[in-house]
């Protein structure tokens, strides 16, 4: 080199395995909290390694250096997001509203799916939707014990409110119906004319999410 | 109208001739220059009379059929010529913004509109953006500064992202979000009030419900800011803080007799406090502790919407809201009484033997702290070993008073007031403990660890206490007086809630080459969950579950420009805790990209769950497949393509029990095959059984073509549609179709022109065109078509 130093002490990032650069980028950034599970991440184990949405000296985007703007850089392998986010009811991720990284952490986090939770433990839909959360004194347990995926898709629905099922008694019948595998005892089923105005179960059951003065959910 | 006249008249009969004969020697360069400005001038003369005559305020491109692949954040494509930016105080500045107005005709239903898009007329800062970068890193406050936001003036969504940093002193990220939500799905919630008599289960009156019972329109204002000190330091701090605010006026409903309709005034509120700092305890090791703060504030309150009111002949003349529900034949809210014809003659209500409501309040005020420690360490300190673990604990407390009155009758218990009071509490106290390892065996063998543990329980206590009125002589009716003295009803409830979950994946990854890489693993995870109803004998759900995956997966890069990753999970559960829950789940997930040339980028994926659970009285087979297409193609400077495909099916069967007494004539045709067999002798009050199906098959095309017909000038034009075909059982014969068959169409398009001077115009037009193939129902309906044109200009340096 001109200035006389060991060429070979540089680190050429081009054509080594992802593994190795992405090692090399977490000797300084493997500390910060965001990056912190990323050895154990499912971008990680797939192959799939920092230069493949940053770019240091190249980036197309300058707030983190990435290769591409979000949501494209998501949509580009996670084909099926990108058709979830042009559903008609959907979560505003396409219009920048919302973006991959509010529910998901990229670089990896200690639960499935890369998803972010509070530090509760609870689920990353509580940031927003905080009426949600409780604690209630009347719990509908499948909201804490399921998730919000029992009922709602959250990228996108082609049914109001991200329902994965419309109408509304067909989804609650699914469940609200006498089982015997349910060893912790199933929820009675509603004993409702569904060709009467019972059909639609959130008409009277509103608090459907945890109720402070109803067991039934009714306020 | 008036100035483009004037402009039309100052071009003289000569002058325009001059222009248009060849030009020879003797024209001068100032009569060119002259003749190209009139030549724009009428090329823009031109434009605007068109634009004039085919473009009326109310009918704008009203007879066009189309939509958009996405409304984008700016109606226009970004301009052709990018910034060079300034350089000013020691910073290379960078800044843009677009300010445009948009103008927006809808055709049919306007609340569907609003449901799904929700863009309106008006003038809009659509974009802007401003980047600071320091030229030697010896910026003053910063060295780093990056600003966007989007949506200012009136569009649904806007934002404003900010981040800045000072190399080895701080870095700053903040955002603000404001999301305006109106949803108006009619069907959602609806009682489906029936038509008028000779229909079959006529009522009188019949009082369609127009609008959902439940219609929203709120905003919601979000904004966060986190700011690391000293973030390259041995010890560095994490400050932060969110507010969360939810108001607006929505529709609820109230069950007392009938349903009442509620004009439910939201207002949320939380505010979340962070406060975290991180020691460097040894090379590549931190130790951090986080504590953080949410206060949670619930005043959102209920108030009665007086909608289907009658008049009630008491002294003086009352009236009273019947509520939601108007069906006769089924006495909701009660039958019409002969030798009456109609429940409401001339607004005078005919049966005054009627549960209704003069009045309905309820308060609430709901607060809750929820305080959380931290901890967690990282750790890389052995070059083959790197670690991840933390723990955290959270107790969070809830209360509330109520504050609820009601007037009016509720005829099953012969009720005329109410005055409900008391205070709900509960608690959540949660540990979270999780530890993560990566052990690197060989150069290309790995061994990944992820632990997971979360516990929690529920303690839950109220002491409520209703006040009931009845009247001195029941039945009761509307024109009764309540007695002075109530019966009270008090409720004490202590009950708990706790479940502890934990979980274990062991997967073993193997860089079998540079071009190929496997992993086997292995998920286990038990959940135990307990349910204390009263802390009495044997008033106790109990479960257990376990859980138990095989994990599979490989990736290759056969070549350079091929890329694939194949991920499978095999779940098997021993039991479940929601019905719907599949004692087997698999997924399988495969993706592509391959790019064959620089300019081109194809991309394939396929995602199946397939779930299933054989219990004989549940029977449930669910799956939901998803497979899709992607190319992007740009050969030329000049042009692009972007094509998008992607199929999605959901089909969810199970064996449901229900109650269904359709109206006299009326053949529903699950219902009449359904077997009349008590839920196979288990449920008495359901005496119907059948397969249920639910059937979803969603289509989504996209199509999008960049051109530039000139250098300054690039073009965009698209078209997108969600095409949905299913089925799902009818349950009353009133109940359309809705979301299991309809096409949502959107074509776009956008021009973008450099002007010069920093300046490009820009503009956008989006359509939209949403229609189920089902009849309507007993409501309004919901097809439209709307077209929404953006001007704009961008300004950029």
């Amino acid at each position: 080199m001109a200035g006389g130093g060991d060429k070979t002490k540089i680190f050429v990032f081009e054509g080594k395995p992802r593994e190795e650069t992405s090692a090399r980028c977490l000797t300084c950034h493997g500390e910060a909290h965001q990056q912190s599970h990323f050895a154990q991440s499912a971008h990680s184990n797939s192959d799939v390694g920092c230069l493949d949405c940053h770019s240091p000296h190249h980036a197309k985007e300058k707030e983190f250096l990435l290769v591409q703007e979000q949501p494209q850089l998501c949509y580009g392998c996670h084909t099926s997001a990108k058709a979830d986010f042009a559903k008609p009811y959907h979560h505003r991720v396409s219009e920048g509203l919302v973006q991959c990284v509010d529910c998901h952490n990229p670089h990896g986090t200690a639960t499935v799916r890369q998803l972010r939770s509070l530090p509760s433990g609870d689920a990353i839909c509580y940031k927003c939707h905080v009426d949600k959360q409780g604690p209630f004194v009347y719990e509908h347990v499948p909201v804490k014990t399921e998730g919000c995926t029992s009922c709602h898709s959250p990228h996108g629905s082609t049914n109001p409110k991200l329902l994965n099922v419309m109408p509304v008694n067909m989804l609650c019948l699914q469940c609200h119906t006498f089982s015997t595998a349910l060893t912790a005892g199933g929820p009675a089923g509603p004993a409702h004319n569904q060709s009467a105005k019972y059909q639609a179960c959130t008409m009277c059951h509103t608090q459907i999410h945890g109720s402070n003065f109803s067991d039934v959910f009714f306020k | 109208m008036e100035p483009i006249r004037k402009l039309a008249l100052q071009t003289s009969l000569p002058e325009r001739r001059a222009c248009l004969r060849p030009q020879t020697q003797s024209n001068s360069a100032a009569i060119q220059g002259r003749c190209k400005r009139q030549i724009a001038a009428a090329i823009a003369l031109l434009f605007c009379a068109i634009a004039t005559i085919v473009w009326p305020s109310e009918t704008l491109f009203a007879q066009t059929p189309a939509a958009s692949p996405a409304p984008a954040r700016a109606a226009a494509p970004a301009p052709p010529a990018e910034a060079d930016g300034v350089t000013s105080g020691g910073y290379q500045i960078h800044s843009s913004v677009e300010f445009g107005y948009r103008s927006t005709d809808v055709t049919g239903s306007g609340d569907m509109y609003d449901t799904l898009v929700n863009l309106q007329t008006g003038p809009r800062i659509l974009d802007q953006t401003l980047t600071m970068q320091s030229v030697d890193h010896e910026g003053l406050l910063f060295d780093d500064l990056y600003l966007n936001s989007f949506g200012w003036g009136g569009d649904p969504n806007n934002a404003l992202r900010l981040r800045a940093d000072k190399n080895k002193w701080y870095n700053l990220q903040s955002s603000f979000r404001r999301d305006q939500y109106f949803s108006d799905y009619d069907l959602l919630a609806n009682p489906l009030n029936p038509p008028p008599p000779p229909a079959p289960g006529g009522s009188t009156p019949s009082i369609p419900i127009l609008d959902s019972p439940h219609l929203l329109d709120t905003t919601r204002r979000v904004s966060d800011v986190d700011l690391t000190l000293l973030p390259q330091s041995r010890v560095s701090f994490r400050l932060g803080f969110s507010h969360n605010n939810m108001t607006g006026p929505s529709y609820s409903s109230i069950h007392e007799g009938t349903e009442a309709s509620l004009l439910q005034d939201w207002n949320t509120t939380v505010n979340s406090y962070r406060l975290g700092v991180d020691f460097g305890i040894a090379p590549r090791t931190v130790l951090s502790y986080d504590q953080f703060l949410d206060y949670y504030k619930g005043d959102t309150d209920y108030q009665l919407n007086p909608i289907n009111e009658a008049l009630v002949p008491t002294t003086p003349v009352s009236s009273v809201s019947l509520g939601l529900s108007i069906d006769t034949v089924n006495k909701e809210p009660c039958a019409v009484m002969p030798p009456a014809t109609s429940l409401v003659v001339n607004g005078v209500l005919t049966n005054v033997t009627c549960s209704a409501y003069f009045s309905y309040s309820r308060n609430q005020r709901i607060r809750t702290s929820t305080p959380t420690e931290r901890v967690s360490l990282r750790s890389n300190y052995f070059r083959k070993l790197e670690v991840v673990g933390s723990f955290s604990y959270s107790s969070a407390v809830s209360s509330t008073p109520l504050d609820e009155s009601f007037s009016g009758l509720i005829t099953r218990t012969n009720t005329l007031a109410f005055i409900g009071s008391g205070t709900a509490a509960a608690n959540r106290i949660s540990d979270v403990a999780d530890l993560g390892a990566t052990l690197h065996l060989t150069q290309h063998l790995r061994l990944i660890e992820k632990f997971y543990f979360w516990a929690y329980r529920i303690p839950q206590n109220g002491n409520l206490n209703e006040v009931d009125y009845s009247c001195a002589m029941p039945p009761c009716t509307l024109l009764s007086t309540p007695l002075t003295t109530g019966v009270a009803t008090p409720t004490s409830i202590q009950s708990s809630f706790n479940q502890t979950w934990t979980r274990n994946q062991t997967e073993l990854a193997w860089d079998i080459s540079t071009k190929l890489g496997a992993r086997i693993g292995y998920r286990y995870g038990d959940r135990d969950f307990n349910h204390f109803n009263d802390f009495l004998p044997g008033d106790l759900d109990h479960f257990v579950g376990l859980e138990k995956t095989a994990l599979l997966g490989f990736w290759g890069r056969p070549t350079h420009a091929l890329r694939l990753n194949f991920d499978y999970e095999h779940t098997n559960y021993n039991a479940v805790f929601v019905r719907l829950s599949p004692r087997k789940d698999a997924r399988y997930r495969f993706q592509t990209t391959y790019t064959p040339r620089s300019w081109a980028t194809l991309g394939g994926s396929i995602n199946i769950r397939q779930e299933s659970n054989a219990d004989a009285q549940t029977q449930y087979v669910g799956h939901n497949q998803n497979y899709g297409l992607t190319a992007s193609l740009a050969p030329r400077e000049r042009f692009g393509l972007d094509l998008a495909y992607n199929f999605n099916s959901v089909i969810q069967n199970a064996i449901i029990c229900f109650n269904d007494t359709p109206p006299t004539g009326v053949i529903l045709p699950f219902v009449a095959n359904a077997d009349n067999n008590n839920c196979g002798g288990n449920d008495t009050s359901n005496n119907l059984m059948a397969d249920s199906y639910y059937t979803n098959h969603n289509n989504f095309g996209m199509a999008s073509i960049r051109f530039k017909p000139a250098k300054r000038v690039l073009a965009n034009i698209g078209y997108s549609i969600t095409s949905v075909d299913g089925s799902v059982p009818q349950f009353n014969i009133l109940q359309p179709l809705g979301t299991v068959q309809y096409k949502y169409q959107q074509p776009v398009a956008n021009l973008s022109v450099d002007i010069g001077h920093k300046l490009a115009f820009n503009m956008g037009w989006n359509y939209y065109q949403y229609g189920e193939g089902s009849f309507v129902g007993p409501t309004a309906p919901r097809y439209f078509h709307a077209n929404s044109l953006t001007e704009s200009l961008r300004y950029s340096f």
